[in-house]
């Protein structure tokens, strides 16, 4: 039986950029993996988001678990973040505090309910200390369009660090 | 022994709207095992997919719900014999729980399973559920199993094979 983890594209920025784009997602698959290291210029910390087919409509959703120095907490998004379209997942620190994730998409070409996935990530937050997150994301208002792009971005129209690597996978 | 480190041991698709369970097995050679799933229930007011690892020592979960700043995490420690149910929710109609299952059992004594799943619950909100649960070192099948209402046909589970 064939091995069937794929790495379909990878990006690795040579220098700063706003946003990293995975486009012309085969559909051949059945999941999608994405896994990534990332950092940011900005200085104060920010958010990353991802917009599935760069819907920017108020159509996403969240549950966060995480775990921090003042114990374990849950978060869901406001209706802010959902006016924005955007999908919260995880904070950085800026300049070299990169910071690791995976998301996966299960079914990503069909809508069996609305887009749905799970993210994991660990938010540096400091050069001693960092969170552990579990995000959950979904598209809430009947988005079950497949999945043919990815567009990654950060809060406050900040810069991916240069070094920032995120690999896309197609699993079989 | 199995050849590739990474291996696709099956994909199921719900055809119908009978089934209520969903089996993985032959799963001894494989030191991890993961799933990736999505599935929906189309009827019955409390709808549950639960995962049956054969032989359970204990498990907890942590489920986040509710509007931005309500609710706190729920942790729930159960111990027993027999079936170890991971619940992830009540999954409302037409609505999918997506969900990622890593078995580990690479260890000498014992194995672990890491649930991460969550699901729609309104039109606006959803809910989020992570569990681990210790098992037996030599799990050799896993079920998913379905309480409370019928799967809608396309209901799916992945389980791939990794050697570490």
């Amino acid at each position: 039986m064939a091995t069937s983890f794929k790495a379909l594209a990878t990006a690795t920025l040579t220098s700063t950029a706003t946003s990293i784009t995975f486009s012309s997602i085969p559909q051949t698959y059945t999941h999608l993996w994405v896994m990534g290291q990332v950092g940011t210029t900005y200085t104060t910390g920010c958010y990353m988001y991802v917009r599935p087919n760069n819907v920017s409509t108020n159509t996403y959703d969240y549950q966060l678990i995480y775990v921090n120095t003042g114990g374990i907490t849950q978060q869901s998004n406001s209706d802010t973040d959902k006016s924005l379209g955007l999908v919260e997942l995880i904070t950085s620190t800026g300049n070299s505090a990169f910071t690791g994730f995976e998301i996966v998409y299960p079914l990503y070409k069909s809508g069996l309910g609305n887009n749905v996935w799970i993210y994991n990530g660990n938010t540096q937050r400091t050069a001693t200390s960092n969170d552990n997150r579990g995000v959950w994301g979904t598209a809430s208002n009947a988005e079950t369009t497949a999945i043919t792009s990815l567009v990654f971005s950060l809060q406050y129209g900040a810069s991916f660090d240069t070094g920032t690597k995120i690999t896309l996978y197609g699993l079989d | 022994m199995p050849t590739n480190t990474f291996e696709h041991l099956g994909t199921t698709v719900v055809s119908g709207s009978s089934t209520t369970s969903i089996v993985f097995s032959g799963l001894s050679s494989w030191t991890n095992v993961i799933f990736v799933g999505r599935i929906a229930q189309s009827s019955g007011s409390t709808r549950q997919m639960n995962v049956n690892l054969g032989g359970t020592q204990a498990f907890q979960n942590m489920y986040a719900s509710g509007s931005s700043g309500t609710g706190v995490p729920n942790t729930t420690r159960a111990t027993g014999a027999g079936s170890c149910d991971l619940t992830v929710a009540s999954v409302p109609d037409g609505n999918g729980v997506s969900f990622k299952g890593h078995l580990i059992k690479q260890g000498t004594s014992r194995g672990y399973f890491l649930w991460e799943g969550g699901f729609q619950k309104t039109s606006s909100t959803m809910d989020f559920t992570v569990s681990n649960a210790f098992t037996p070192n030599n799990v050799t099948s896993v079920t998913f199993g379905f309480f409370g209402g019928v799967l809608t046909a396309g209901s799916t589970i992945s389980a791939y094979g990794v050697m570490i």
